[in-house]
């Protein structure tokens, strides 16, 4: 019965072929489908790309397009003259240009908003992500301070947490509404003239302290934004704090230093590089938001910079002082105006106007520079994580 | 620590130690610098909860008060008869649906006979325009030099008659003449079109005696279907005296209405508890119901013989199937009307609105319309039901995808195809949905239309679609943003299963699918359950992507077509937020009702959230 | 059956003049084993000694690691080189079944877990299924305690059950050569019990070779024992000669527990 070791065939041969061909097939599949997604993206980055950048960069010196990024949105006029000749011209120099035209002048089209640049719309998310930022940076990492430094197991702890979670949880447009009824409609002001909406009013002598709200501005979509990403922000502030080795912090306790002292001299140095990178997705992501700036922040017009405000005019023997309180103001005046942003100017764009060959190349390099900044604040993110997670290795 | 020890218990002689470790901190109010700071972060970190909980305040503040205004309005809404008229409107607009069909049959049956003489027409027509507009700019210009006042030079005008010419006969011989006309009608066309000017004001010969050749065909076409022709006349005509009275009822409504709404908006409500005297406004209405129910009985009476006189065929089967299946509605919606006039003698204007019946008509209204000169109404069930196709359909189809690269990059995939895979899945994160959005309007909305017309593709379900922005098409973007978050949250789930798992399914002899998908995949499922679920919350919760792609029509979506529904434009919960709370005047109700849309979606977010936790929880205990 | 003076059976397992490394470091060198059927072959040795890393050379456990191969050398099973290119990797671990140190039941039922060998080598009838679990668990002395309970989640058994469901688990596929990579670390003495009378029963049927750092279990439950030192076979005997009187020094003072 028991076979000759040397003779018997192969006791381990299996159904191969089909076995095998099966399991090829099904790893293909599921290579397929992963390359699908992986496809899809790149073909979207890549269209973006194709399409915008003739509206961004030119083929001659400089090779950008300047205009396009140093002007306000406007009207454009496209101009039609009866040889079939078109051109485009900036809503100030229509009628000149039809004037002279003169007989050969055949039709004119108008398209809001693709004309000029989008200058401004990239002032306002900058100052809106400033604002932002630095609230949520603020908030975010004291946050995580407390979580990961001070408290204690209990119910107030599971309580931060479960905010925390459900908060990263809530829509975004659920945002914009917290940010209308509070930022936009009910936050405190200094005023002497308090409105009649105004819920609580405080006399403080001098001055009064209406609950009456920032009206729609950088402040208040500023502040909207913060809490859409100050999840973000402490949940990678915490990480990184958790990061720093234990020892760290036995280390200089041991050594009589207090709880702050720790803190602020073992563990803080070290997290800082980890917290300020993940802030720059924070960046990204409150750059990226169209619905929390719609009602607090958003114009879809407006043919000003923020600090081109209309201050009256100093007389022409204003001290010096005077030049600098007005400079002041209208530095501060920046955060009490409402912007143009890029998202909602994009939104703009797509939506409200109809679809042409001029409002494309408007909307293609409008896309195209917004995912340019925000990928590259997203990149950078990514890049500085790897290189600092390599570099503090304990 | 140490310290507080000896500060707090203290010892009834202190010790040499103690003293030596006495404090040396200086207090203020009792609140030492240590303390202050600890208090600081704590109350920086109640920020979490502090929003979440003025999130709820101020959404309820601005929403709660909608209850009673939207209450009021019913009441008004009631009270001065318009809901009176509606009894009667709404039955009677399936007499339009019913029409349409009808019409639809007609022109399906008279094309059976027309077709050609029409394409004919229109092929011939298509090409006059062509060379139109192949001449556009000659044309202009002779045209001003003719209209000038001084009568412009003869010779100019011989010059650009002769550029038009010129032009007209190099766009004539580019003509291609259709297959429809013969040839000598080609030769024809091309001749007169070739001498086409600006001051021929009747078209070309060949073109008269086209049109002339389908009149004469249609005349005919109506004449064969004669019987056809005249019932859909008929039945068309039948509600036109019902619609003379309702007019007047309805004008009559409106005037009541307008009242109350001047006396609120003016003031004086406070004083007076029914400022307007409803009773007397309201009988105007009441006394003529006899003559309503009259008249709804005269319409279903000639609907019926209207509908009777029909043909029991139409020129074509689809025509035929399309007026067997009106047959079939009319009965029921003749039913309705009749109901309808049995229930305008119990009809009351004086009965009370209860609470309970406006959070009916909040949550399950079937109607949002809001800007209306009629009547305002804040129904739900149209955003819901857009909300939670899109959301579903979106996890649907991200679902499998995002779970088969989890399971492909983490069980498969190379080192070197996982720093590429995972990157660029990620990065999908990092574009903001209003570039995705606009992808959706400007790439992927044509191509999915396109895709719809190709011929060999019709068996799907809703083709051919006739909306570039639907469902379909936002589903399909916010599958894209719902990805990473599915991709990663698995992923992690299938890092999590633990090695010995796999140990052991490999030295029982099983391939590298079987442990897949019989050990880790079995073993991550509640971890891909949570995915699934947080996928779902992000997509529920998206504003801009439904805002620009989901075709904003609000209305619920017709299910009848089958899967094809998800091919319809829908209005979406987010969406309706975004686009109407910039236009609303604060404190209307239209204002409170979008408020109270953000609590019921905050409160939906919270849910998600919490089915999301409960599934990790049951998977850590798992694992433990 | 052959006659009386037939030879003895031939080995079913034997390794050859094998080397193992992991990367550039030697892990096995120079190992020469014959392991005879129906027969418990215990692997002893010092922690790190490669006793481990022999046994999952055996159902090629090591092929996953990276960088880990056999350099020279080479291991028969039922008379075929297993590194053979006509070897199928999953018939090979379906005759050379394998338990490990820390019971590891999927959490699946366990019916299921006992017949997910059978099922993961296209095994469809529910009869087979079903007689293969019984008997697998019978002979795993498990059928008596759970008979009542197949659908119920593994994870709810105690580390004893658990440990000897994975056998179970191991034999349902009927393999010749069962590995058992020191099943009873991780139990307590009565489980351990349990298990070595348990093993007793399995060598009717099975040839186990099994890794322990318990020298009283080798003694108890084995055969035939072979000590490895830094991976070095130094010595393999009759598990009693061994004891008893092991031939090399390195052995000795092993035993003896004087290992400097």
């Amino acid at each position: 019965m028991t076979p000759n070791p040397t003779a018997v065939g192969n006791p381990f041969a299996g159904a191969k072929n089909q076995q095998e061909r099966r399991e090829r097939i099904t790893r293909w599949l599921l290579r397929l489908v992963t390359f699908f997604i992986v496809a899809v993206t790149l073909g979207i980055l890549a269209l973006i790309a194709i399409k915008g950048s003739p509206v961004v960069f030119r083929s001659q010196w400089p090779f950008v397009n300047t205009k396009f990024l140093t002007e306000l949105p406007s009207t454009l006029h496209v101009i039609e003259d009866v040889k079939g000749n078109k051109q485009e011209v900036e809503v100030g120099h229509a009628d000149e240009v039809k004037a002279g035209l003169g007989d050969n002048f055949h039709s004119e089209t108008t398209i809001s908003y693709s004309g000029g640049g989008i200058l401004g719309p990239i002032v306002g998310t900058a100052l809106l992500v400033l604002v932002s930022i630095s609230v949520a940076l603020f908030l975010g990492v004291s946050c995580a301070i407390y979580l990961s430094e001070y408290a204690k197991h209990g119910k107030f702890l599971e309580l931060v947490r479960l905010a925390i979670l459900n908060l990263a949880g809530v829509p975004s447009v659920v945002f914009g509404l917290f940010g209308l009824g509070a930022f936009v409609l009910t936050a405190p002001v200094f005023t002497h003239m308090p409105m009649d909406r105004s819920i609580l009013i405080i006399p403080l002598g001098f001055t009064t302290l209406s609950f009456e709200g920032w009206d729609t501005c950088v402040l208040s979509g500023g502040f909207t934004l913060a809490f859409v990403i100050l999840p973000v922000i402490i949940t990678a502030s915490e990480q990184c704090l958790q990061a720093v080795p234990q020892g760290f912090r036995e280390t200089s306790m041991a050594l009589g230093a207090t709880r702050w002292q720790t803190i602020r001299y073992s563990v803080l140095p070290f997290a800082m590089p980890g917290i300020l990178t993940s802030s720059i997705l924070g960046i990204a992501r409150a750059a990226g938001e169209t619905a929390p700036i719609m009602f607090t922040a958003a114009l879809a017009f407006k043919d000003k910079l923020p600090w081109q405000k209309a201050l009256p005019p100093l007389p022409a023997d204003a001290s010096i002082f005077a030049h600098w309180e007005q400079s002041v103001s209208r530095l501060l005046g920046v955060f009490t105006e409402s912007v143009q942003a890029l998202p909602y100017h994009i939104y703009t764009i797509a939506a409200k106007i109809p679809q042409n060959e001029y409002s494309e190349r408007a909307q293609y390099g409008s896309v195209f520079v917004f995912l340019v900044l925000v990928a590259t604040l997203a990149a950078t993110s990514i890049w500085l994580r790897r290189r600092l997670r390599a570099k503090y290795r304990w | 620590m140490p310290a507080d020890l000896n500060n707090d218990s203290t010892p009834s002689r202190p010790t040499l130690g103690s003293l030596l470790l006495k404090s040396q901190r200086r207090t203020f109010l009792g609140v030492d610098k240590q303390k202050a700071i600890r208090f600081f972060f704590a109350s920086n970190s109640s920020a979490a909860v502090i929003v979440l909980v003025l999130i709820m305040l101020f959404l309820l503040r601005e929403g709660v008060d909608f209850l009673p205004t939207y209450r009021h309005e019913l009441e008004t809404y009631q009270h001065a008869g318009l809901e009176f008229c509606d009894l009667v409107e709404q039955p009677l607009a399936e007499h339009q649906q019913l029409c349409s069909k009808l019409r639809r049959v007609l022109s399906a049956s008279l094309n059976t006979i027309t077709y050609q003489a029409r394409s004919r027409r229109d092929a011939a027509y298509q090409q006059m325009r062509d060379v139109e507009e192949e001449t556009r700019l000659q044309r202009a210009v002779l045209t001003n030099a003719l209209a000038e006042v001084p009568p412009a030079a003869l010779e100019k005008l011989a010059q650009l008659r002769q550029e038009l010419l010129t032009a007209t006969q190099l766009a004539v011989s580019r003509l291609a003449v259709p297959p429809s006309l013969t040839p000598s009608e080609g030769w024809q066309l091309k001749r007169d079109l070739a001498l086409l000017s600006p001051e021929s004001a009747e078209p070309p010969l060949v073109l008269e005696l086209l049109s002339a050749a389908y009149i004469r065909v249609d005349t005919e076409a109506h004449a064969s279907f004669k019987p056809l022709v005249e019932a859909v006349e008929a039945f068309e005509a039948a509600p036109d005296e019902l619609h003379t009275l309702l007019n007047t009822l309805k004008k009559h409504a409106r005037e009541t209405k307008a009242l109350v709404t001047d006396f609120h908006s003016s003031g004086k409500g406070h004083g007076r508890k029914d400022p307007i005297d409803f009773a007397s406004r309201i009988t105007p209405l009441t006394s003529r119901i006899p003559e309503l129910s009259g008249r709804i009985e005269a319409y279903a009476q000639r609907a019926q013989t209207a509908a009777a006189s029909l043909p029991p065929q139409a020129g074509t089967p689809q025509a035929t199937k399309m007026l067997s299946e009106m047959r079939a509605m009319l009965p029921g919606h003749l039913t309705e009307m009749r109901a309808a006039a049995g229930k305008l003698p119990q009809w009351s204007y004086e009965k009370r609105v209860s609470y309970f019946k406006v959070v009916l008509a909040f949550f399950f209204g079937d109607a949002w319309i809001t800007n209306s000169s009629w009547q305002d109404f804040f129904g739900f069930i149209p955003l819901l039901v857009g909300s939670v196709l899109i959301a579903v359909l979106a996890v649907l189809i991200a679902t499998p995808l995002s779970i088969i690269a989890a399971i492909y990059t983490n069980q498969f995939a190379s080192v070197r195809e996982q720093d590429f895979i995972k990157p660029v899945i990620e990065f999908i994160q990092a574009i903001p949905s209003v570039v995705l959005g606009f992808i959706g309007i400007s790439v992927l909305g044509d191509v999915i239309k396109d895709v719809s017309h190709v011929s060999w593709l019709q068996w799907l379900p809703g083709f051919p679609i006739q909306e570039r922005l639907n469902m379909f098409n936002a589903a399909c973007l916010l599958a894209l943003m719902a990805v990473p978050t599915m991709f990663s949250l698995a992923e992690d789930a299938l890092n999590n299963v633990p090695r010995a798992y796999i140990d052991a399914s490999d030295a029982l002899g099983a391939t590298k699918l079987q442990t897949v998908f019989r050990v880790i995949v079995p073993s991550a499922r509640s971890g891909i359950s949570a995915a699934v679920l947080l996928g779902l919350g992000r997509v529920i919760g998206e504003t801009m992507v439904v805002l620009l792609v989901a075709g904003n029509r609000i209305a619920i979506p017709d299910f009848r077509s089958g899967l094809g529904v998800v091919f319809q434009p829908a209005h979406t919960l987010t969406g309706i937020i975004a686009q109407e709370l910039g236009e609303v005047s604060r404190g209307s109700a239209h204002w409170q009702a979008l408020f109270m849309v953000g609590i019921v979606l905050f409160v939906i977010s919270l849910l998600v959230n919490w089915c999301a936790r409960a599934f990790v929880r049951r998977f850590e205990l798992s694992k433990s | 059956m052959p006659a009386l003076q037939s030879p003895p059976p031939p080995p079913v397992v034997q390794v050859r003049e094998m080397d193992f490394c992991y990367g550039s470091s030697i892990a096995l060198e120079g190992i020469n084993l014959a392991v005879e059927r129906y027969r418990i072959t215990a692997l002893i040795g010092a922690s790190g000694c490669g006793k481990s890393t022999l046994l999952r050379c055996i159902n090629r456990m090591n092929d996953r690691v990276p960088g880990a191969r056999v350099t020279k050398g080479e291991i028969l099973v039922k008379g075929k080189n297993i590194h053979d290119d006509d070897v199928d990797l999953t018939q090979l671990r379906k005759q050379v079944g394998m338990v490990f140190q820390k019971s590891s039941p999927f959490p699946k039922t366990i019916y299921e877990n006992v017949a997910y060998g059978q099922r993961t080598h296209g095994v469809k009838s529910k009869d087979i299924l079903d007689d293969a679990v019984e008997r697998a668990l019978r002979h795993a002395a498990l059928w008596e305690e759970l008979k009542d309970r197949l659908d119920q989640n593994a994870l709810g058994l105690s580390g004893g059950q658990q440990q000897r469901l994975c056998i179970a688990r191991a034999i349902a596929t009927r393999p010749d050569v069962l590995l058992m990579d020191e099943p009873c670390s991780a139990l307590d003495p009565i489980a351990t019990l349990k298990i070595e009378e348990l093993m007793h029963q399995l060598a009717r049927e099975f040839t186990v070779i099994i890794v322990t750092h318990n020298m009283q279990q080798a003694v108890r439950v084995s055969d035939y024992t072979a000590f490895l030192h830094l991976g070095k076979l130094v010595e393999f005997a009759e598990t009693d000669a061994l004891f008893s009187n092991p031939r090399q020094k390195l052995t000795e003072s092993y035993l003896r527990g004087t290992f400097s």
